[in-house]
């Protein structure tokens, strides 16, 4: 009964959680929490913890290399048998899901990472996910990791995922809504440029607009957002080095 | 200092000669007695640190760090229905651990260490499954009366500890979280059908009878909740590794480098015990030779580390 379902995702103007429709859940991030790695960084989104690493630029194997001698990036995504809310279930390596993810975060990564820089070499991300979400929080966690190891990058990749009930957007879908099956779409872009866009459920023609109007605000606020933990990050550092 | 980000510090000539020279840096630290190891910039780094509870979809969580390792460890509860047949069979064949109901798996993703590739677990996952499961089957501090649930059903448990970030000593900061993390188990009440010549006095701590007697095993209405005390009260399982050289100096929770120095043999001891029960080495496993008073020596420290560890990171 779809009246009944819009009441339950959205009553008296707040969500699930208390939210109004267009606030974000709790974003913070820590960047260099695994000093072997060459870039890592733990993102808390809401009720998910993801942690990044990022191994490279490192030497590439023959067998990867494409003709134009390009960079490879290649992501490893991995989802622990805890990491759901709901369930658990055993999760196999060959796992489809998983795959698909971490494809979508490499073709994301490859109009963002400069990769004419890092010929014939090959930066491997890592992504262990906990208390499941979604793929943006998992491009979130990859985009500050790559900043950490100091690729070059366009811009800082900023990824979130909007949904649309009764009429008005939904910024930062968490789980609940995501599984309720509203009409959704994740959006990674970097400034004006929008570098993935995928929808999950169906959604109409009419409404594809606004939401994309919306999610590109919504990315440009997490990069803010995100951006000011970097900075903090940065200046701990400075500061640690002057005093050093 | 933060428990999460734990590197020794080099003054620039230091670091610039570790680099160049590795191995004669190395023997130069030892033959002044000194540690690289961030286990081993304070006593408490060497015990490590627990946040038990932390993770939101698991019954029972925890999070070790021990100097740079770390490892997160979920378990989760389901309910399986036993068989006479099948009981009988399966404790024949299968390991302690399986029969007592807990299913145990260590995982080492790439994401914790550059040795480790993605695809079916490595011979080091394997190995490590295989000496955390040993070590808590041993142990004698598992109560395996406090998983079943009326007279034909069993809760299994399954424990998984994933691997965050490897820097040796993987078994220590494993067996600390899934400690930590079996004595943080909080599972719903669960509500079995009465049978005719159903007994209420052996359906152990979990359960609750009902009258209806055509519905499973299924979650208590009221929503309320219980600890099973899976491990005793005030127990715990431990390892403690230590790294002998040239049966002399003695390393204890060693990392990564230190354990994969030359002519070193790894002792790797396993505690159990705390509570009312008394605390005893379960088994000893070595990698390479030493002589037997050094060996001594390690039980000795494991033992006083295991007290160290009840007192401190899984005090509750």
């Amino acid at each position: 009964n779809p009246d009944s379902l819009m009441t339950d995702i959205l009553l008296n103007g707040r969500r699930v959680d208390g939210r109004r429709p267009n606030e974000h859940r709790l974003l913070r991030a820590q960047l260099g929490t695994q000093p072997q790695a060459d870039g890592s960084a733990l993102l808390e989104h809401g009720n998910s913890r993801l942690l990044a690493t990022v191994h490279g630029p490192a030497q590439a194997r023959a067998a990867d290399l494409s003709p134009e001698e390009d960079c490879v990036l290649r992501v490893l995504y991995n989802k622990p048998p805890f990491a759901s809310m709901t369930e658990r279930r055993r999760r196999g390596r060959g796992d489809r899901k998983q795959d698909e993810t971490a494809l979508l975060i490499e073709e994301a990564l490859g109009g963002v990472v400069l990769k004419q820089l890092y010929r014939r070499s090959q930066i491997e991300i890592r992504v262990l996910q906990s208390d499941g979400s979604e793929l943006s929080a998992a491009i979130n966690a990859v985009s500050l990791a790559l900043m950490d190891a100091g690729v070059a990058m366009r811009g800082h990749l900023a990824a979130v995922t909007v949904g649309y009930c009764d009429q008005a957007p939904l910024v930062d879908l968490n789980s609940y809504e995501q599984s309720a099956g509203l009409p959704s779409l994740t959006v990674a872009c970097v400034g004006q440029r929008v570098l993935h866009a995928s929808v999950g459920a169906r959604l109409h023609s009419q409404q594809l607009d606004p939401l994309l109007a919306c999610a590109s605000r919504a990315c440009a606020c997490v990069a803010n957002q995100l951006g000011q933990d970097v900075k903090a990050h940065l200046l701990a550092a400075c500061c640690f080095q002057s005093a050093a | 200092s933060k428990p999460g980000m734990s590197q020794p510090m080099l003054t620039d000539d230091a670091a610039d000669w570790n680099l160049a020279v590795p191995a004669e840096f190395a023997k130069a630290l030892l033959a002044n007695r000194l540690r690289l190891a961030a286990t081993a910039a304070s006593p408490s780094s060497r015990v490590g640190h627990v946040t038990p509870g932390c993770l939101g979809g698991a019954a029972g969580s925890a999070i070790s760090v021990l100097g740079n390792t770390k490892f997160a460890c979920g378990v989760s509860a389901s309910v399986v229905e036993l068989s006479a047949a099948g009981t009988a069979a399966a404790a024949a064949g299968c390991h302690p651990l399986l029969a007592a109901g807990v299913v145990l798996n260590a995982d080492l993703p790439p994401v914790c260490s550059r040795a480790f590739r993605p695809g079916p677990p490595s011979d080091t996952a394997q190995a490590l499954t295989v000496q955390v499961s040993d070590a808590l089957a041993q142990s004698g501090c598992l109560d395996a009366a406090q998983l079943t649930v009326g007279p034909r059903h069993r809760l299994q448990l399954h424990v998984d500890a994933v691997c965050l970030s490897a820097d040796g000593s993987l078994p220590d900061a494993c067996l600390l979280a899934v400690s930590a993390a079996l004595a943080n188990l909080c599972l719903p009440r669960l509500v079995v059908p009465a049978d005719a010549g159903h007994d209420d006095s052996n359906s152990g701590p979990s359960v609750r009878s009902t009258a209806a007697a055509d519905v499973g095993v299924r979650r208590c209405p009221s929503g309320e909740k219980f600890r099973p005390a899976v491990l005793r009260p005030g127990s715990a399982v431990i390892c403690t590794s230590f790294v002998a050289i040239d049966n002399d100096q003695l390393l204890s929770v060693p990392d990564g480098r230190e354990e994969a120095l030359p002519g070193a043999a790894i002792v790797r001891v396993f505690t159990a015990g705390g509570g009312d029960l008394p605390v005893c080495v379960v088994s000893v496993q070595m990698v390479g030779e030493a002589a037997s008073e050094l060996v001594g020596r390690c039980c000795r420290e494991a033992v006083e580390r295991h007290a160290a560890c009840l007192a401190g990171p899984l005090a509750r």
